[in-house]
């Protein structure tokens, strides 16, 4: 059960990874050898440990045992059922979560009465611990369906909103002078100018709300004793003590959240960020 | 002359037209009085030491502050601060100015958008103007991948590009290493000769003053006045290193030295 573990995750200290605009970053900004065979490694290493010391406890199953079940697992149906229905709860609520985050970071920006007034609500929510905001939630959805991905909204905005006015307050006005005086446009000032500049730190906070999400998903799941979903297929093989179900899931849950961020994430923002200079090595 | 840009068809008529202008903040003033007139194809610079309002005069005449009192009209309009209309002109900055993550064809892209230039005129001129500048290689580079003269360069192509009624240039080249800034300064010559833009380069250069403009407009210490405007007493094409060049700096140099007083920044290079 390691997502009942990750409370903690909501310090706020967390957002304030969100990268700065020019510096150098961490990930590669070219698909290098080392940005690909090294993930791999790091996998590789954790499944190595599994494989060696799983006898020396008494939760986890064999790695044989596992990779037998492994094909009847997939090919099951009612297991993509589940992961679609958690992966609609996480998107509608991250796609609400980022809406809301987006709306706060420029309402704080555009209004220094409106910046005190929601940084508080902004300052509440990221301090509240998602398994006290999940049962609340759900108990004032009664539990309805809508809940689900409501949890996941008010969990992840403060960590766009707090990522992204950091980012916009770093915003020089030179290159709104430059605009000004080229007499750019409202929407054009927005799309080539703000937006690009604020888009390095959408994706920072983006990649910190994604990952809190697939974790707050799974504990809302079981907390909202969900029919359908992966947190309620973890309580299910739990409860049920199927460790090799229970291993299962984790290594399908894990897999799709690092594919959708190695994957998807780090793609796109790779080339939303193509324009940066060529790191030196 | 399909290089020729828009200057006011109405000859005689002043590209510049600044009359008693006055700027103050909060009552301090920041420029007591400056008359000037620009006419088209000039090349005229504001030399003045740091702090005598240069900025502040560059901000009237971009529109970005209205003036306390006076008038300033370029190519015939009003220019009366952020609320009147957007005065006609290219500006060149210190540091380029230019979007990072779009390329150079798609930041000049944007500014003819911005200007209303017909969609089908952007690539002949996209090309013509970076051709001018010797940057066409570099038409579909990301900015931050170019060397700081390639970037200035791109940003005096974008300026010359709208056609303005006048390129207004703040110390554009203070910021490039010496070498540069010399072949960027001859290049900038060729450049204004060909296509007859009005250019107003504000500068605390005396040699570089000397070198580019047909006048040099003098300005005093803050609160700036006009200290004299002088037309600069040498034919074309010029040499930077030409002694009568440097006598025209001394004779500058001679005019300011009271005026400014030691504090005041003097550039003047050595021979």
């Amino acid at each position: 059960m390691t997502t009942l573990q990750d409370q903690g995750t909501g310090s706020p200290g967390e957002v304030r990874g969100a990268p700065a605009p020019r510096a150098r970053r961490g990930v590669p900004s070219r698909r290098s050898v080392a940005g690909v065979v090294l993930p791999i490694m790091s996998v590789g290493s954790l499944l190595l440990l599994w494989a060696l010391f799983y006898d020396s406890t008494r939760f986890l199953p064999s790695p044989g045992s596992v990779v037998d079940e492994a094909p009847e697992f997939l090919s099951d149906g009612e297991t993509w059922d589940d992961v679609y229905v958690s992966l609609r709860r996480l998107f509608l609520g991250l796609g609400a979560g980022v809406a809301i985050g987006v709306a706060f970071a420029t309402l704080m920006r555009a209004n220094d009465r409106l910046r005190h007034l929601l940084s508080v609500y902004v300052g509440i929510s990221l301090r509240v611990p998602s398994t006290i905001a999940a049962i609340m939630t759900l108990v004032a959805f009664k539990r309805a369906e809508f809940g689900y991905p409501a949890v996941i909204a008010f969990i992840t905005f403060p960590f766009v909103s707090v990522g992204l006015s950091d980012g916009l307050a770093s915003a020089d006005r030179r290159l709104d002078d430059m605009a000004r005086l080229y007499r750019f446009g409202p929407v054009t000032r927005f799309r080539h100018v703000l937006a690009p500049f604020a888009a390095p730190f959408i994706f920072g906070a983006l990649r910190n709300a994604h990952a809190l999400a697939w974790k707050v998903i799974v504990v809302v799941e079981i907390f909202g004793a969900a029919e359908q979903g992966i947190g309620s297929e973890f309580n299910f093989a739990f409860r049920s003590f199927l460790l090799v179900d229970l291993m299962l899931w984790l290594l399908l849950f894990m897999t799709i959240l690092l594919a959708l961020d190695y994957g998807a994430l780090r793609t796109i923002e790779r080339y939303v960020g193509r324009w940066r200079p060529a790191p030196r090595n | 002359m399909d290089l020729t840009t828009a200057s006011d068809p109405s000859a005689g008529t002043s590209v510049v037209a600044v009359d008693g202008l006055g700027v103050s903040y909060e009552g301090t003033p920041a420029i007591d009085r400056i008359d000037l007139h620009v006419e088209p194809g000039e090349l005229v610079s504001i030399l003045g030491p740091s702090g005598c309002g240069k900025s502040t005069m560059l901000n009237v005449l971009a529109g970005l502050l209205a003036p306390s009192a006076g008038h300033v009209a370029i190519a015939g309009v009003e220019v009366a601060g952020p609320r009147g209309p957007a005065p006609d002109l290219g500006y060149v900055f210190q540091d380029h100015r230019l979007l990072p993550w779009r390329t150079v064809r798609r930041n000049i892209e944007l500014a003819l958008a911005a200007k209303g230039v017909p969609k089908a005129e952007w690539g002949e001129r996209i090309d013509r103007y970076l051709g001018l500048l010797k940057i066409d290689r570099f038409a579909g580079s990301w900015p931050l991948r170019l060397s700081g003269g390639q970037r200035q360069r791109v940003s005096i192509a974008r300026a010359l590009a709208v056609e303005p009624a006048m390129v207004l240039m703040d110390e554009p080249l203070s910021t490039l290493d010496e070498v540069t800034a010399r072949s960027m300064r001859q290049e900038l010559l060729d450049v204004w000769e060909r296509t007859g833009a009005t250019i107003v380069f504000v500068t605390h250069s005396i040699r570089e003053a000397v070198f580019l403009s047909d006048r040099i407009v003098i300005l005093s210490q803050g609160p700036a006045t006009v200290v004299e405007d002088y037309r600069v007493p040498l034919s074309r094409p010029r040499w930077y290193e030409d002694p009568a060049l440097a006598q025209v700096e001394a004779e500058i140099v001679e005019k300011v030295l009271d005026r400014w007083g030691i504090d005041g920044t003097i550039e003047a290079e050595a021979t």
